[in-house]
């Protein structure tokens, strides 16, 4: 309200934060408050250590529809490498058995920090039937090439989304948008910054297939 | 007393809080020359985190990450600050009912302190000192407070009638506002000198006594250099001894414990003849060994980065049980940390020759905190989890029947051999390789208490080429390998896939398991794609 109060107010304010990191401070850098993460199923000594980039939470519309508890939840999500935490999920399910049948699930669990695009199965519902027949028959072919067409290396958080990224299908996607809202080539971002133990995941509402 | 009904509100609650943040930062001062531990926010802190559920713990961790620890610190504070806040509310009307509350909000904090594992009387310092502080600095502010809030309606009584001067008012050079300016400065006097207290009582708690590289005991036998790896040849290739900062870290701590070895100790009891106590000086005065060993984590993936390697220097675990004569009905040795987390072990797997340690270095320093200062078990050849107990606080002989540790009540083994494993390092998932142009192909294996006799790697279901070695350093440590590999044309990709053969000639199972409940087992494969 008036000069003093706001002067009582700034004294406590500067107290405060000096306060808080005399308490709060200690020479660990990042991974210092990193704990073991028990994954809800069944506890696990794994670490969270990986997850060192956690800036802000999922964002968009489409996160209503991931599970609320049990491995597919965003807490369980975050402790199994992405093709496994995909597969604990029933918006990718479609997505999870193409990755099977590309025989890419096990490489994608285990390359180190990674940035998938994951369409939903709607997504691969709105694909002509004869593109996702073509890709089905030919996994180490076309079916690959569409599904590295997917992946950037590097885990992108929101704020580096934007732009254009070389995928490891050697393909070039450009990303649009900013704050919530993003689209990568014709499809929307729905549900985006998912954690993953090795992956960050931005779920999208089209397949993108490449040029 | 009465006070006014005019009379401003925001002295009291800037009152309530000061006091808050002097207590605080007094307790933490005094909790820097006690146990850093029994700070009034860290204590407090400690004991919620004990108290939460498992899920909201999940849920914060994979939400907050790794402002998990300052989040939770900073919301004590905060809560604590609203409720000091209110009871300097309180005391406009109430003053003793305030200091009772606020004498009961610095108490919970000396009680926190006394509740948590391994805590003295003494834990209980810090809370009285933030208790004294606060009370002091209250009493002190409301002083100060009180001419300002007489000053703003100068006619002080009852049955006066209303008047426009009830309200914020101040006469031009009244008493008033030199009464409120000395609030404010002693205000700002109480947060100055909370902060240099608590910064100061934050550098004291910080600086343990660490021992220096310099003062660690000389081995019996000094190890031979460990051999150079394979890193020059293969690019990307894990390093042959994993440097400290890059070693994995896995344990069910939230802060990691800052241990001061001055009063830390190690008990040796439970069914021994001679229980016995060694302080960290007596630790290092005892013989000790150099050994080369790969840790595991059991639940590391097929193909994951939860294992490495280093050169440790520890007390031999046979020794210190020898000296304390384990009872002949001892199957387990139950190992506790300073934060109360246990760890069962097989008697027989810390009194064999494979040399378990109670070990205080690695790679050549003490003990980096987060990977257990001042002590911590390593034992070759079984899992992390039921064999490396971190921030080792006591070694208890007992049986299987009798306690089940941590992870055992959650199921897991108890028996758990590391199970051999290997790994490909390079090219990395999906990454493109030409056709025709000659790379490496390479990584490392491991099969503890066995060693590792040989490497293989298919391309697609071709025949297994066998991978040239990196050098050998002990049956407990792994080996890199590698194989020049010339991507053939055609195929836009092939898979890698790898697997070991060790020493007693058993190839690697192709069998895949989780790692739940005694680890994982199966063939690490790559997918790489071929541009012609």
């Amino acid at each position: 309200m008036t000069h003093p109060r706001r002067s009582a107010f700034v004294a406590i304010a500067l107290a405060l934060p000096l306060g808080l990191a005399a308490c709060g401070g200690s020479a660990e850098s990042s991974d210092a408050g990193m704990t073991n993460s028990p994954s809800s199923a069944s506890s696990s000594p794994t670490t969270t250590d990986g997850m060192t980039e956690m800036a802000a939470e999922p964002f968009g519309a489409g996160c209503a529809a991931v599970p609320k508890d049990g491995k597919g939840s965003f807490a369980g999500m975050a402790t199994d490498p992405v093709a496994t935490a995909a597969s604990n999920n029933p918006v990718l399910s479609t997505l999870v058995s193409a990755v099977g049948e590309a025989g890419l699930a096990e490489t994608l669990n285990t390359t180190k920090d990674i940035t998938v695009f994951a369409p939903t199965n709607d997504a691969f519902a709105a694909l002509p039937k004869a593109t996702l027949d073509a890709a089905m028959k030919d996994p180490k072919g076309l079916l690959t090439k569409v599904l590295t067409n997917h992946v950037v290396p590097g885990k992108l958080t929101p704020e580096q989304l934007a732009g254009d990224h070389k995928t490891l299908a050697g393909t070039t996607i450009t990303v649009t948008g900013s704050g919530e809202d993003f689209t990568v080539g014709k499809a929307k971002v729905v549900c985006g910054n998912v954690q993953t133990a090795n992956a960050t995941v931005y779920i999208i509402d089209g397949v993108l297939l490449p040029q | 007393m009465k006070r006014l009904r005019g009379a401003p509100r925001w002295p009291y609650a800037a009152s309530g809080a000061l006091a808050a943040i002097a207590g605080i930062a007094a307790g933490h001062l005094v909790a820097a020359l006690v146990n850093p531990d029994a700070s009034p926010v860290i204590a407090v802190g400690s004991t919620v985190v004990d108290a939460t559920p498992t899920p909201v713990k999940e849920w914060a961790v994979a939400t907050l990450g790794t402002a998990d620890k300052p989040v939770l610190l900073g919301s004590v504070a905060l809560v604590t600050l609203l409720a000091a806040a209110g009871i300097g509310l309180l005391a406009r009307r109430h003053r003793t009912a305030a200091m009772v509350l606020l004498i009961g909000l610095t108490g919970l904090a000396g009680g926190a302190a006394l509740l948590r594992p391994g805590a003295t009387e003494l834990d209980v310092l810090p809370g009285l000192a933030a208790a004294a502080a606060g009370a002091a600095t209250l009493v002190g502010l409301l002083r100060l407070a009180e001419p300002t809030a007489a000053g703003s309606a100068p006619t002080a009584g009852r049955g006066r009638p209303q008047s426009p001067l009830d309200g914020s008012a101040r006469e031009a050079g009244s008493p008033g506002t030199a009464a409120r300016r000395s609030f404010l400065l002693g205000a700002a006097g109480v947060g100055a000198a909370a902060a240099i207290a608590g910064t100061l009582g934050q550098k004291l708690a910080s600086n343990p006594t660490v021992p220096t590289a310099a003062a660690l005991p000389q081995p019996q036998t000094v190890l031979p250099e460990l051999p150079a790896g394979l890193e020059k040849r293969v690019p990307g290739i894990s390093a042959f001894r994993t440097p400290n900062a890059s070693f994995y870290r896995v344990d069910t701590s939230l802060i990691i414990p800052r241990v001061d070895s001055g009063s830390w100790s190690l008990e040796v009891d439970g069914d021994v003849q001679r229980p016995f106590r060694l302080s960290y000086a007596e630790l290092l005065e005892l013989p000790m060994i150099e050994k080369d060993i790969t840790l595991t984590c059991v639940s590391n993936e097929v193909g994951g980065g939860y294992v490495s390697s280093a050169r440790w220097l520890g007390v031999r675990v046979r020794d210190l049980l020898e000296r304390a004569g384990v009872g002949a009905g001892a199957d387990q040795i139950l190992s506790t940390s300073t934060t109360g987390f246990t760890i069962s072990t097989p008697v027989q797997a810390l009194t064999d020759d494979r040399d378990a340690l109670v070990a205080v270095a690695m790679n050549g320093v003490p003990l980096p905190a987060r990977h257990g200062f001042p002590a911590r078990l390593v034992t070759p050849g079984l899992y992390g989890f039921v064999g490396s107990t971190k921030w080792l606080a006591r070694l208890t002989a007992t049986t299987y029947a009798k306690e089940q540790a941590y992870w055992t009540e959650r199921d897991w083994a108890i028996d758990a051999p590391v199970l051999t494993e290997s790994r490909i390092d390079t090219p990395t998932g999906l990454q493109t390789v030409r056709a025709g142009k000659t790379l490496p192909i390479g990584g490392v294996a491991w099969a503890q208490g066995r060693g590792i006799k040989s490497v293989e790697v298919r391309v697609d279901d071709g025949a297994w080429m066998p991978a040239t070695m990196g050098p050998d350093a002990g049956i407990d440590y792994w080996r890199q390998w590698y194989l020049l590999w010339t991507p053939p044309s055609g195929a836009g990709r092939r898979t890698l896939t790898v697997r070991a053969t060790d020493n007693d000639g058993t190839v690697q199972t192709p069998q895949k398991a989780d790692p739940f409940p005694r680890g994982a087992t199966g063939w690490h494969s790559v997918v790489v794609l071929v541009e012609s």
